[in-house]
């Protein structure tokens, strides 16, 4: 998964919905770590586009 | 450099539901300390502020002016093909105002009533994992200015919200599936002429899934927003919210503030407390699922969690039977009517925009006692013989 993070609020919708729990926001900013399997719930969750496969 | 702390309880998250558990768990005897990875409490906002009368009592409050951005006389429903319910004191008998809170303010104070309790309030500590200790204790590893903190509890409330980090390290899962997430945006918009009126818009077209809010905050001010199921379309709710920006009336209209986030539109989870925690406000998902609104539950649940907390540590127990008596505390609080919501929204959200015409249609024949969501969906149930089927449920 991409980042667009000039998008990204760091409002956790996608950290809410991730299965694998891979996404950690920080106060400044989004981190996916390698269990990332790029099912893409994230993307279509994100209220901004923010994310991207 | 590391710093290492106790308390009796440790609280993740000073929104409304951590700020409250804080403050009521101090107040009953804890020793608390309540962290938080922002630098101020109160932004970003990520809700549409809107609150009914009975909160200030639930927080056991007199109500501050400050808190209080402006008062809302009646609600407005705009069905897809354009029918517009006026649900005000004209057909509602017992109509009560409703409040679009300032949460910069509301939430800050809040957290100051926390600390004016006892709380010890540390902003800029962010939790990054957590662990269970051979004593019985919990570990909370966060950063806080950079500088790792460690921090041991005999209780730990996690009101770290939607996305909690807390509750996977203590064997609560708490990922949201896709069909049971609102994804929402607002923009907090001036130029743009209100009535006290709460609007809600809906639509498959508007808001799949949801709905477009505009909250009046006065001074031709308003927090205009949606929220949409994202499983149920490929676009994003930005796009919808500026799609209905384009409408004549918000043309005009100019954006100050743009807030994102998402809102559970679930059951509550099914357990929200295991040994040394307890889950409280959007965690714990105690949310409406309805209408998305969450922080009239979330002070509930705080209030409960703290108490419960505080008086399991006086009692020298921090293990899930002790800790129990807080799920069925907000589950005769508000647990039926959540569960009631949740059905009512299942139904939303599978009826067409035609028959959402139809409820409209349904609505505007009847006057009600009072402006609750289960008069609507008796009054739906009961007008409309085509919706019947689908809302008997709400009839009894």
């Amino acid at each position: 998964m991409n980042v667009k993070k000039e998008l990204c609020m760091l409002c956790q919708t996608c950290a809410a919905v991730c299965p694998t729990q891979c996404i950690e926001v920080t106060e400044m900013d989004i981190i996916l770590s390698d269990d990332c399997n790029d099912c893409g719930i994230c993307a279509r969750a994100c209220p901004m586009g923010a994310l991207h496969e | 450099m590391s710093e290492h702390h106790t308390c009796d309880v440790l609280v993740v998250g000073l929104g409304p539901a951590g700020s409250t558990a804080a403050r009521f768990a101090a107040r009953n005897g804890a020793d608390v300390i309540a962290i938080d990875k922002r630098a101020e409490i109160g932004t970003p906002i990520q809700c549409a502020e809107g609150v009914s009368q009975s909160i200030f009592s639930q927080l056991e409050l007199e109500p501050d002016t400050r808190w209080i951005s402006h008062n809302v006389s009646y609600v407005k429903l705009v069905s897809p093909g354009g029918r517009v319910v006026d649900l005000n004191d004209e057909r509602v008998a017992k109509i009560k105002y409703g409040y679009v809170l300032d949460r910069k303010v509301f939430d800050k104070d809040l957290a100051t009533f926390a600390a004016k309790e006892g709380a010890n309030v540390l902003l800029k500590t962010r939790f990054v994992s957590g662990e269970r200790l051979g004593n019985g204790l919990v570990r909370a590893h966060a950063r806080n200015f950079g500088d790792d903190v460690t921090i041991d509890a005999k209780i730990i409330i996690a009101a770290d919200g939607v996305a909690s980090r807390v509750g996977p390290y203590f064997g609560i899962r708490t990922f949201v599936p896709l069909k049971h997430m609102e994804s929402c945006v607002q923009y907090e918009m001036t130029n743009l002429e209100c009535e006290d009126a709460i609007e809600m818009y809906f639509g498959k077209e508007v808001a799949p899934g949801g709905y477009v809010w505009i909250f009046p905050k006065g001074e031709r001010t308003a927090n205009v927003g949606i929220g949409i199921i994202p499983s149920l379309t490929d676009k994003n709710a930005r796009y919808y919210l500026d799609k209905f920006l384009q409408t004549p009336r918000l043309r005009n209209a100019r954006v100050v503030e743009i807030n994102a986030g998402g809102v559970p539109v679930s059951r509550p989870l099914k357990e929200t407390y295991g040994d040394n925690i307890i889950l409280a406000g959007d965690a714990a998902r105690v949310v409406n699922p309805l209408t998305g609104g969450g922080i009239s539950t979330a002070v509930v649940s705080g209030k409960h969690a703290g108490t419960v907390a505080a008086q399991a540590v006086a009692a020298g127990r921090h293990d899930k039977d002790a800790l129990a008596r807080y799920q069925r505390l907000w589950q005769d609080a508000f647990g039926h009517r959540l569960e009631m919501f949740f059905k009512a929204q299942q139904v939303l959200v599978s009826m067409s925009d035609e028959e959402l015409d139809d409820a409209a249609d349904a609505l505007l024949k009847c006057n009600f006692e009072t402006l609750s969501e289960f008069e609507l969906l008796k009054a739906v149930a009961k007008t409309n013989i085509k919706l019947l089927g689908k809302f008997k449920t709400f009839i009894h």
